[in-house]
């Protein structure tokens, strides 16, 4: 166990938490079924990336970008699904992710397509692998707490109604469109940024990256650590990230750990589903 | 002229094949209320285990039955180890039954990779290496013909099952209104599954047909599971004939796009088109109700 291994798991856990905390925002905050969360993490991955690529931008101002980039979308699909819940709201949701990582695969003049896009460089403050480390895991804390604060703001306690009962909140008077909307911009940026984190953490990221298989690892997260719990998603995205790591210490070819490692979350994602739906520490059931 | 043939054969094939695997989904998604995109898994093992069946020596017809065999059996496990479990004391929630359906999804894809490995496996085929027959320039394989020819037998089979026999009467009656239906003595329990018998069915065949047209790669199964579902959305939410229909629909949509435009832009053309059924008519083409 070297050192650099300890600061590549650190690296990796703190990315997942970032992202898992910022999907809580809006599927468990607000129940928004939002299943087009690793499409808006790709956005930002995408925005770091090219932006520094092709505009020749400085990396810290890119970083900023692509927090900002998914906002749009988010707001798109916020009035798109505008009057619809539930169900519909997570096909929709789902069907855009898809879109979205069918337009990063055939734009090849812009994305490059299936190629990828190479050599992500970082901001130079945090171009050491351990800066870099300690930054995302600064991050980490830093998004946790003010999500916790969140939850227990007046606006988290709206958000929590609207989960529980949407009519019930409206007639309280709330309004819950725009609490809808907040929360699904504040889960956005969080996309989007953890997104630009993978990105640099990689070096590397192509359409794929950002797919079905990646959802269904953040949808992991959230379903075993329980919906709507900031410690749950903690707790979760560590131990899901380190787990398929015992894979590497097993004498499998590496196409093989991968698929054992779908294996793996997919396996957990189903046993949790069926037989606690809860999750380790949520108290709300996923609808 | 010839080119307007040949898009008409390139559109034909595909329109029909995934249209038939589209009626199937459709037809468990009516029943049950659950967007199975399993199913797109189911295809990839009938596929997988008729491969298997033929390299250990088997001939066609016990490998076709024993890829049947295979295939019915892990969709009825599916059906009530998963689906079944998950209405169990509760009413079911079908975002909740979709991301299920996903994980088993991911889950026996990656079990293919994991066993037969990521590259492409070809089933090698007598059939496949007769002359095509050839109109000018426009060509079709026999191959393809048997696709189209038994992909229309089995539709129409699914369609007249639903509409003459008592189990297909029981089926529908369910997927109308279940409460009701039980009240009149049909189980929607045992409709369940007879839907995932039928949907199953039609994967095993359907497995087969595009397992030796399109070859055999485990990342197929997520493409035809977003295949299943487009064809079944734009066509007519619960509809037989919509499916088919919207398989129609979506394959001209595609290649006519892929000729005018862009052959990258094929898939962007259907997921965007679905996309604007969603938002703006759900119910599709034909249907009357929504998902």
């Amino acid at each position: 166990m070297n050192i650099d291994y300890l600061i590549y798991l650190l690296t990796s856990v703190a990315i997942w938490v970032i992202a898992g905390v910022s999907y809580q925002v809006s599927i468990g905050f607000a129940g928004i079924m939002n299943l087009g969360f690793v499409a808006l993490m790709g956005i930002g991955g995408y925005a770091y990336a090219l932006l520094i690529r092709a505009a020749d931008l400085n990396p810290s101002i890119s970083l900023a970008l692509a927090c900002i980039a998914p906002i749009p979308f988010a707001l798109l699909l916020s009035f798109l699904t505008k009057r619809v819940r539930g169900d519909y709201l997570a096909l929709m949701t789902l069907w855009f992710s898809l879109v979205i990582t069918i337009l990063l695969m055939n734009l090849e003049s812009i994305t490059r397509g299936a190629l990828g896009i190479p050599g992500i460089i970082r901001p130079a403050a945090i171009s050491q692998s351990s800066t870099f480390a300690f930054f995302a895991a600064a991050c980490a804390a830093l998004l946790s707490f003010f999500a916790i604060k969140l939850q227990r703001s007046p606006l988290g306690t709206v958000m929590a109604a609207l989960r529980d009962d949407e009519l019930a909140a409206q007639t309280f008077g709330k309004n819950t469109f725009r609490v809808k909307i907040i929360a699904f911009v504040l889960s956005s940026i969080g996309a989007g940024f953890s997104g630009a984190l993978l990105a640099m953490f990689l070096g590397f990221i192509d359409p794929v990256s950002f797919y079905l298989p990646q959802l269904i690892i953040v949808l992991t997260f959230v379903i075993v650590g329980g919906l709507a719990s900031v410690p749950g998603i903690i707790i979760a995205a560590t131990g899901l990230t380190l787990l398929p790591e015992l894979l590497r210490f097993l004498p499998f070819p590496t196409e093989t750990v991968g698929a054992l490692r779908a294996i793996i979350y997919s396996l957990i994602l189903l046993i949790i589903i069926l037989y606690r739906p809860k999750g380790i520490l949520g108290k709300v059931e996923l609808e | 002229m010839e080119i307007a043939l040949q898009l008409l054969i390139n559109t034909l094939i595909p329109a029909a094949l995934f249209g038939l695997m589209a009626s199937g989904f459709s037809v468990f998604l009516n029943v049950a209320k659950i967007v199975d995109l399993s199913q797109g898994a189911l295809v990839l093992i009938s596929g997988y285990s008729f491969f298997a069946a033929l390299q250990h020596g088997a001939t066609i017809l016990i490998g076709i039955l024993l890829s049947s065999v295979v295939t019915i059996t892990v969709a009825l496990l599916i059906n009530g180890f998963i689906y079944e479990r998950l209405r169990r004391n509760r009413k079911l929630s079908q975002v909740i039954a979709m991301i299920a359906s996903a994980g088993v999804l991911l889950l026996l894809q990656n079990s293919f990779l994991a066993i037969f490995g990521s590259r492409t496996k070809v089933i090698n085929l007598p059939i496949k290496n007769l002359e095509p027959i050839a109109f000018g320039d426009a060509t079709i394989t026999w191959w393809q013909i048997i696709i189209v020819t038994v992909s229309a037998l089995a539709w129409i089979a699914l369609y007249s099952f639903l509409k003459k026999t008592r189990v297909g009467t029981a089926l529908r009656a369910t997927a109308d209104n279940a409460e009701v239906a039980e009240i009149v003595g049909i189980s929607a329990r045992v409709s369940r599954r007879n839907a995932m018998l039928i949907a199953a069915t039609v994967c095993s065949i359907a497995g087969i047909l595009a397992s030796l047209e399109y070859n055999l790669d485990p990342n197929q199964g997520v493409d035809i599971a977003i295949k299943d579902f487009s064809r079944a959305v734009i066509g007519g939410v619960g509809s037989v004939p919509g499916a088919m229909l919207g398989s129609f629909v979506i394959q001209t949509a595609e290649e006519l796009g892929g000729w005018f435009w862009n052959a990258a832009y094929k898939q962007v053309i259907s997921l965007m088109l679905v996309f604007i059924f969603l938002i703006w008519k759900p119910t599709g083409i034909l249907g009357k109700k929504k998902i």
